[in-house]
């Protein structure tokens, strides 16, 4: 009978596991096609559907490997929810998430033009997505290659997919289906972003295997959950994902995971942990700050009594396996510029400005900045920290790549990352981070077992904050004359409330040494930390618009709210009001402020650089531009203060800012 | 506003001292204290008293003693008259404000709007529902208590299905908003009972609200609502993801109102928000009033929280701003008292093909040939269907066709007792 009984769940274990693999590559099938199923052949899988085969897959997943297995062998209950949690993320690549967008194409073209032409001349893929004409692909480099900035490895590591991508298509052309087999069309890149989804999800688990260990196998799964819905992850997994980001977690989590496991104990280990880092490094070239971790590791060891000989021989493999890991980089690089090592970023060398950094702007502004988008960053660190007042000699070393990462991603010449949700050039950091999250989750378990009284402290204080901020609106004037309004425009009011009189909870402390400093609010912060006058992308281009919209980011005080005559939008000036604006380096500048004077009759207004006088312009009844000339002297880097004084009131349309060359 | 804050904050402080000290009876301390805090910064007092003045804050303190003053609470028949006390001081408001109002009338969405529009209670308040919840906790720590609140509370809420055609409910629940006290100390002795047993269901739930706040993130910035590259205020950012919020699952604090006003009118959740509640009449006696349409560009403008679907961006025409509508648009119509007669509905507009006018559709429509110049196409909507509440204007402009909107005018006449208001 028991025989029987075990055959039985023999038997339906089985069943599950072949239903699971079909469902799975069903799944498969129907996110790389973009909606054909192998379950439905004659019909298009809408999205409602598409969540149904998703449901059906969880459950029989869970069935089978944690209400079927055997106890040793079941799903962990962090596992299973790790699983759960594919299923909307999955969702959203296939309906949602985009492909070729940003950065994406730049990595892709690594893939198609390796496994298509052989090479890494990127001249025919350029010219398919109309990037020839770029300044920097016009000219080839020495090669006789066009130039790129971005690296080899997610598209050498994504190469499975595309190939998986030319077996399916060869398979539908010989069914009689038309199929585009160029390599540039939806079949080889929904491959690919799955494939790239796939290293991501791994990841995940990865992360949470590390964080088990320590944690315990809930909260690892609390924490990694908590940091994969709640960061720039779920962003670069399912939305855009053909960039580095997924790839890049993967390796370095498995470097972590290594590490933790033992690697270097064996020479096998230590060969595959800088294996993992050398590929980390071919896919983002900043996981080389990793090296300190074994380095100091092995140095330990040494000190604590392991032969020098074998730390050596450990170190030497370690070695060898980073460079063979980084080598297809290298030999990129051979072939595009004929060098293996560049000797400065491919981007330029004022590409990373290592005693410039912007460590507040990178970290709390709007422009992308770490904790002000995303702030589950902030127990992260805040739980670093316990961890290492506890455990000082395991996770003190931990600060060493984060603090050096997060430095030279703010000596980056775009501290905001370019396009980008959150800051995502802190990817490789996610494993300190996810390990500085559960050790946070865990102290405020404990703290609220035993101090209870603060979720009520915490639901009062969010009440308050709710309904006193809108009083503070209507006391202010900025929640408009009719009542009731929509929750949007509550949402607004409530929140520039906040922001006027305290700043922007999640840009704190940022916003408030910001409005120390420039004796502004808070509030100002937000608009006006990283709007550049002239720098880089998406710049002001000189030209301080006053009363257009978005003026926000320019006006400190003084003016009046924005008017329009005519054509022509201004705010008027009283007597004295500041506007802010942003150099990345001083310069000589000219200035032109063009104005009218708002009661008539002539007057003069004059223009003070921090608090410097720089001359006067006059102003008369009709609108008049008068020019200046502001000394290099008198210019900091970052935000300048631009003061204008006026006799009479004044109606100010415009500064206009022009770079002197000198 | 200014003026009043000293002593609003003075007799605010009275209650609160007088309701703590009763909860602390009945409750350890710091729940009583947290559940005073709660209830004063939830209850609508500064608010209200910017706009009538002393008197919600006053009403508050006055319930807030009578509820500290009956220690025992009621325990049954015998306390009968201590009940009735506490049911006219709940009620007494109400009554009174309604027996001045020129018109009054009893609807099922007064009540609605009272606790769940724009302005309502338990959404300015939503702590306040723990008031409501937690009275089922209540008999055990004290039966008697829970009589006593149940003495105010059903008649102050029962008193809010009368509508008035003032935006009133600070003052007419002042009374009987220090009942709540007791069953929000309740929910949250519940919660903290919950914490110290399950703490991590406590960071489940801000787990939740800071995934929530970045997908709500992402979205926006998936739709561009924010700049790709570039700097943007947290303020606005905000606002997106409260609309974004409001647009998929109505607003939280209006549930399940707005759910309910969708059923019934087909139109989006996040339109209840700023339509329950409004009063289009400037006041009880103005018989005609005007929605500019576009007029105003802010995120407050009048008409935006009643333009629904099929309303295009603000743009110029002959006499300022218009919007245009292609195909079809709807507007909402909130209406305390629409009149004792015929409803007159006038709509501003030009442009091409035809426009079908038509309140709550099929109830009353016109069909009107637009011209190139602004012309007036006026709806009689019979005052048989016109009942008090939000109606729905539907604007189709069949075959292909634009009507360019300039105002909406609102005509109704008033009765002999809003007249002599009137006059007086």
């Amino acid at each position: 009978m028991i025989q029987e009984e075990t055959a039985a769940e023999r038997v339906s274990r089985l069943s599950l596991l072949v239903l699971c693999g079909v469902l799975a590559l069903d799944l498969t099938l129907v996110v790389v096609t973009g909606g054909m199923s192998i379950l439905t052949p004659g019909t298009r899988v809408t999205p409602a559907a598409f969540a149904i085969r998703e449901v059906l897959l969880a459950v029989v997943i869970l069935t089978r490997f944690r209400l079927l297995a055997p106890t040793s062998r079941r799903l962990s209950a962090g596992r299973a929810m790790l699983v759960l949690a594919v299923i909307p993320a999955l969702y959203h690549l296939h309906v949602t998430g985009r492909r070729i967008t940003g950065d994406a194409v730049y990595y892709y073209v690594f893939t198609r033009s390796m496994l298509r032409d052989a090479d890494v001349d990127f001249a025919n893929e350029y010219a398919h997505y109309d990037l020839m004409t770029r300044g920097d692909h016009v000219t080839p480099t020495n090669t006789g290659h066009r130039r790129t900035i971005y690296a080899i490895g997610p598209g050498l590591l994504w190469a499975p997919f595309f190939v998986a991508a030319d077996g399916l298509a060869a398979g539908m052309e010989a069914a009689g289906f038309d199929v585009d087999t160029s390599g540039y069309g939806p079949l080889h890149l929904n491959a690919v972003a799955l494939g790239s989804f796939a290293y991501g999800i791994a990841a995940l688990f990865v992360i949470h295997a590390f964080l088990r260990r320590h944690f315990g196998d809930r909260l690892a799964a609390g924490a990694t959950l908590l940091l994969w819905w709640a960061s720039f992850l779920p962003w670069y997994l399912s939305e855009q994902p053909l960039t580095s980001h997924a790839v890049s977690l993967l390796l370095v989590s498995a470097f972590f995971l290594l590490r933790q496991r033992g690697a270097l104990d064996s020479d096998g280990g230590s060969l595959a942990l800088g294996l993992a880092l050398g590929l980390a490094m071919c896919v983002r070239w900043q996981s080389g700050v990793y090296l300190l971790l074994p380095a100091v590791d092995l140095l330990l060891a040494w000190r604590d009594g392991t032969p020098f000989a074998r730390v050596a021989r450990r170190g030497g493999l370690i070695g060898v396996a980073v460079f063979i890991g980084a080598l297809p980089q290298m030999l990129a690089w051979k072939a595009i510029y004929d060098l293996y090592l560049l000797p400065y970023p491919p981007q330029g060398t004022d590409f990373v400005r290592p005693f410039r950094p912007y460590l507040l702007n990178t970290l709390f502004s709007s422009r992308h900045g770490l904790l002000s988008w995303t702030p589950v960053f902030w127990p992260c660190l805040v739980g670093l920290f316990m961890l290492t007042r506890r455990r000082p000699r395991t996770f003190g070393i931990l600060w060493a790549p984060l603090l050096i990462m997060t430095w030279v991603n703010a000596a980056t010449g775009d501290w905001w990352a370019g396009g980008s949700f959150s800051n995502r050039r802190f990817d490789t950091l996610l494993p300190v981070f996810a390990l500085g999250l559960a050790a946070f989750l865990e102290q405020a378990i404990s703290f609220l077992r035993r101090r209870p009284s603060t979720a009520l402290a915490a639901l009062v204080l969010g009440a308050g904050l709710w309904s006193l901020t809108w009083t503070r609106a209507q006391q202010r004037g900025d929640a408009g004359s009719v009542m009731p309004t929509r929750f949007e425009a509550r949402a607004l009011g409530s929140a520039q409330a906040l922001s006027n009189d305290i700043g922007f909870p999640t840009t704190w402390p940022a916003s408030w040494i910001f409005a120390a400093r420039y004796d502004a609010s808070p509030g100002a912060f937000d608009l006006a930390a990283g709007k550049y006058l002239f720098y880089r992308q998406n710049n002001l281009e000189g030209l301080a618009d006053i009363g257009e919209e978005g003026d926000g980011a320019l006006v400190l005080d003084g003016f009046s709210a924005p008017r329009r005559d005519g054509g022509t939008t201004y705010r008027a000036l009283e007597r004295e009001g500041r506007i802010l604006v942003t150099l990345d380096l001083p310069i000589t500048l000219g200035i032109a402020v063009r104005a009218r004077n708002g009661a008539g009759g002539a007057g003069r207004i004059e223009v003070q650089i921090n608090g410097h006088r720089v001359g006067e312009v006059g102003v008369q009844p009709a609108w008049s531009e008068g020019p200046l000339q502001a000394p290099l002297d008198l210019w900091k880097r970052g935000p300048n203060v631009v003061t204008l004084r006026a006799d009479h009131p004044a109606d100010i349309d415009r500064v206009t800012f022009e770079r002197i060359e000198r | 506003m200014t003026s009043v804050v000293v002593p609003v904050l003075t007799l605010a402080g009275i209650g609160a001292i007088a309701i703590e000290r009763r909860l602390a009876v009945t409750f350890k301390r710091p729940i009583s204290i947290f559940a005073t805090l709660g209830l004063l910064v939830s209850a609508p007092i500064l608010a209200g008293s910017a706009a009538t003045g002393l008197m919600p804050s006053t009403l508050f303190a006055a319930g807030a003693v009578a509820f500290a003053l009956l220690p025992t609470g009621i325990r049954g028949r015998r306390d009968i008259v201590r009940g009735l006390v506490v049911a006219i001081l709940a009620i007494g408001p109400t009554v009174f404000l309604v027996a001045r109002s020129p018109w009054r009338e009893a609807y099922p969405e007064a009540l609605l709007t009272a606790l769940f529009g724009g302005q309502g209670l338990l959404y300015g308040g939503p702590l306040l529902w723990a008031g409501f919840l937690g009275l089922r906790a209540l008999p055990r720590e004290d039966r008697a208590l829970r009589n006593l609140c149940l003495w105010a509370l059903v008649p102050g809420v029962a008193g809010l299905t009368i509508g008035t055609e003032d935006a009133d409910t600070a003052l007419r629940s002042a009374t009987w908003l220090p009942f709540l006290a007791p069953g929000l100390a309740a929910s949250l002795g519940s919660l903290e009972r919950l914490t110290t047993r399950r703490p991590a269901r406590v960071l489940v739930a801000l787990g939740l609200l800071l995934a929530g706040w970045n997908a709500l993130f992402m979205e926006q910035y998936r739709r561009l609502l924010i700049p790709n590259d570039n700097t943007a205020s947290f303020a606005h950012i905000t606002a997106n993801s409260a609309r974004l919020l409001s647009e998929a699952v109505g607003t939280p604090m209006a549930w399940p109102a707005n759910w309910i006003f969708t059923a019934r009118t087909g139109v989006a959740s996040g339109m209840w928000d700023g339509a329950a509640g409004r009063r289009l009449f400037v006041d009880a006696t103005a018989e005609a009033t005007t929605i500019e349409i576009g007029d105003d560009a802010s995120a407050f403008a009048p008409d935006l929280p009643l333009l629904g679907r099929g309303f295009g961006p603000r743009r110029t025409c002959e006499r300022g701003w218009c919007r245009d509508v292609y195909d079809t648009g709807t507007l909402l119509l909130p209406l305390q008292n629409p009149g004792a007669a015929d409803l007159i509905i006038r709509v501003s507009a030009r442009g091409e093909g035809v426009l079908r006018l038509s309140l709550d559709r099929p109830a009353a429509s016109v069909v009107h040939e637009l011209g190139a110049s602004i012309g007036t196409v006026p709806l009689r909507v019979a005052a048989r269907l016109v009942r008090p509440g939000i109606h729905v204007l539907t604007l189709e402009v069949p075959g292909g066709g634009k009507a360019t909107l300039d105002r909406i005018t609102i005509e109704r006449t008033l009765d002999a007792s809003s007249a002599t208001a009137r006059r007086r």
